[in-house]
C-alpha cells in the first residue's frame, strides 16, 4: 500500500482565505459551529482544502468523499458570510468549509531519523500498524500532518478537488 | 474564481481543439503500432498472472494512476488480483508498471495548453487548466484499453479462462473487458470475437453482392474495398472496425448496427438508413474525430437518416451531407461546417408527428 501526506499547494495564485472565524453555538462534544466572512475578489481562487489557522480545512465537495471513506473524523463547520462589495449571486459557488482531525495512529517506524531535539527529520510510516486505515494523522507528529492512502488520492484527482498537493511517504 | 459558464467557452475554444490535435496523431499512432503494444501487454499480463499466488482468483484488475502524473510527470499502471470477494478483498496482489505510450502525448496537449490558454485566456487560473487535463485523462486512456480489449485474446494463460479482466480508473469505474464465463455481462465483447474465424478474411476487394438480405450478420474487421451493397440490408449487424472505403451502399439499412471504428471514406451512402446506430465506445469525446467513431471522411451520406444515431467521435471532414436527416438536438455535439450545417435536414419532433 502506498500512503500520501496532504499538503496545501502554494502555487495556485490568489486563493480566497476566511479572514475571522467566530464561534456561533457549541454543542456537547465542545466543538460546535463556526462562522466566517468572506468577501472573495474576482483574482481569486476557490479552493477545496486551505490550510487555516495552522488546521487543514476542507470544502463540502471534499468532507463528503472522505466521508465516503472514513467516518471516524472529527470535523467542524465553518459558515461562510458574504460581506463586502460582491453580492452572492457572483460568488455562489463559495462552500462552507469544515476543520477537521482525522484519527490518530502511532505508526511511525523506528527507522525514521530523528534530530538531537527528537524532532523528525525524516518520516518512515509502519505498515503493519496502518491495517484498514485510510485517512488519518500520526501520533508524536508536532506539525497538523494528515496522510492518505492512494486510493483516496486517485478519487481526489478524478472529482477534480483543488489546492492540494501530495508527497508520498515511505513505509516499512 | 471563474463561472461554470466561462469554463464551458474556455473548453470549447482552447481544450477541444487541442485535444482534436493529439488525438487524431495519437490514432494514427494507434492503428500504426496496435500490435507492438499488444505484444508488450500481452507480456506484463502473462508475467503478473504467473507471479500471483492469490487463492480463488476471479478477478484482475488493470487500473490508469493520475497521481504519478501529478508527482512525476510519470504514466503508471497497476494490475491487482482480487478473490470472489471482488473489491471487498481487502489484501490484493498488486504490481506497478511504467508504460510510457501515451507519456508524450499527453505532455503536448499539456503544453499546448498552457500557451493557448496564456494566449487567449490569460484570466483562466491554473486549477482550472489542470481540471481540463485531468477531464482529458481518461480519453487518453481508452486506447490503452482497447489495446487490452485485443490482447487479452492472445494472453496464453489457462487461468484466464476462469476469471474477469477489468480496466479502468483505481479502485473506480471500470469496464469488463473479459469473463470467463462469457455472458450477457459483457455484451461488447461477445459482439466483436463471437464471431466464426471465416469471417475473418482480410480483404474482399470487388466483391459483387447487390440486394443481400443480411439480418444480425457479423463481419466485423473486414475490408471492403470497391464492393457493391446497392439495396442491401444489414439490420442489427457488427460491422465493428470494418473497412468500406469507396464502396458504393446506395440505398442500404444499416439501422440498429454497431459501427464504431468502421471507415466509410469515400463512400456512396445516398439514401442509406443509419439510424439508431451505435457507433461510438462510452468515453468518446464528441468534438474528436477518434479511433471510437466512424470515420464518414469525403463520403457521399446525401439523403441519409442518422435519427438517434449514437454518433460521438463522427468524423464528417468533407462529406456531403445534402438533404440527411438528423434530429435538431443532434446540432450541438458535432462540429459540422456552415456548408454542411445549411445542407442537413434539420428534423423536430413535430415534423415526424
Amino acid at each position: 500500500m502506498r500512503y500520501f501526506e496532504v499538503k496545501e499547494r502554494t502555487d495556485i495564485g490568489y486563493v480566497m482565505r476566511l479572514t475571522t472565524i467566530e464561534p456561533t453555538t457549541i454543542n456537547h462534544r465542545g466543538t460546535g459551529w463556526l462562522r466566517s466572512y468572506v468577501n472573495p475578489s474576482a483574482q481569486e481562487s476557490i479552493v477545496d482544502y486551505l490550510m487555516q489557522n495552522q488546521r487543514p480545512m476542507v470544502s463540502d465537495n471534499l468532507r463528503k468523499i472522505l466521508d465516503y471513506y472514513e467516518q471516524e473524523i472529527n470535523d467542524t463547520r465553518v459558515y461562510t458570510i458574504y460581506k463586502g462589495a460582491y453580492e452572492k449571486g457572483d460568488h455562489e459557488n463559495t462552500p462552507d468549509y469544515y476543520f477537521i482531525e482525522p484519527r490518530s495512529i502511532d505508526a511511525v517506524h523506528e527507522d525514521s531519523v530523528r534530530d538531537h531535539l527528537g524532532n523528525l527529520e525524516s518520516l518512515i510510516l509502519d505498515q503493519s500498524k496502518l491495517e484498514y486505515a485510510r485517512i488519518f494523522c500520526v501520533k508524536g507528529l508536532k506539525e497538523n500532518r494528515w496522510f492518505i492512502t492512494l486510493e483516496i488520492a486517485e478519487m481526489l484527482f478524478r472529482n477534480h478537488i483543488t489546492g492540494f498537493t501530495v508527497e508520498e511517504i515511505e513505509t516499512r | 474564481m471563474i463561472k461554470e459558464s466561462i469554463y464551458q467557452q474556455y473548453k470549447d475554444s482552447v481544450v477541444n481543439p487541442a485535444l482534436r490535435i493529439q488525438i487524431e496523431i495519437l490514432d494514427e499512432d494507434y492503428h500504426k503500432n496496435k500490435q507492438k503494444h499488444m505484444d508488450s501487454f500481452q507480456k506484463i499480463i502473462e508475467q503478473f498472472l504467473q507471479k500471483t499466488t492469490k487463492e480463488n482468483l476471479t478477478h484482475v484488475h488493470l487500473s490508469w494512476l493520475r497521481t504519478n502524473f501529478w508527482l512525476k510527470q510519470e504514466l503508471q499502471y497497476t494490475l491487482e488480483s482480487f478473490n470472489e470477494n471482488w473489491i471487498d478483498d481487502c489484501k490484493p496482489d498488486i504490481e506497478y508498471f511504467d508504460y510510457t505510450w501515451l507519456l508524450p502525448y499527453m505532455l503536448k496537449f499539456y503544453h499546448m495548453l498552457q500557451e493557448e490558454t496564456t494566449r487567449k485566456f490569460a484570466f483562466i487560473p491554473k486549477i482550472s487548466l489542470e481540471r481540463a487535463f485531468y477531464e482529458a485523462f481518461p480519453i487518453f486512456q481508452q486506447y490503452v484499453r482497447e489495446v487490452i480489449r485485443e490482447c487479452l485474446l492472445q494472453v496464453q494463460d489457462s487461468r484466464l479462462s476462469e476469471l474477469n479482466f477489468r480496466v479502468g480508473e483505481y479502485h473506480g469505474i471500470s469496464e469488463l473487458m473479459y469473463t470467463g464465463q462469457r455472458t450477457k455481462e459483457n455484451p461488447r465483447f461477445e459482439l466483436i470475437h463471437r464471431a466464426p474465424q471465416e469471417y475473418f478474411a482480410k480483404d474482399v476487394s470487388d466483391m459483387p453482392a447487390e440486394s443481400l438480405e443480411y439480418e444480425k450478420i457479423i463481419l466485423p474487421k473486414i475490408h471492403f474495398n470497391h464492393c457493391k451493397f446497392d439495396h442491401s440490408i444489414f439490420k442489427e449487424g457488427i460491422f465493428v472496425g470494418s473497412h468500406f472505403e469507396d464502396c458504393s451502399l446506395q440505398n442500404c439499412s444499416f439501422e440498429f448496427s454497431f459501427l464504431h471504428d468502421a471507415n466509410f471514406s469515400r463512400a456512396n451512402c445516398q439514401g442509406t438508413n443509419f439510424r439508431s446506430i451505435a457507433g461510438n465506445m462510452d468515453l468518446a469525446c464528441a468534438e474528436v474525430p477518434s479511433y471510437y467513431g466512424i470515420s464518414f471522411r469525403e463520403a457521399n451520406l446525401s439523403g441519409c437518416d442518422f435519427r438517434l444515431a449514437q454518433l460521438k467521435g463522427v468524423d464528417f471532414t468533407g462529406a456531403n451531407l445534402e438533404g440527411a436527416k438528423f434530429f435538431a438536438e443532434q446540432r450541438r455535439y458535432f462540429p459540422f461546417t456552415a456548408k454542411q450545417n445549411s445542407q442537413i435536414h434539420w428534423m423536430r419532433e413535430e415534423e415526424i408527428a
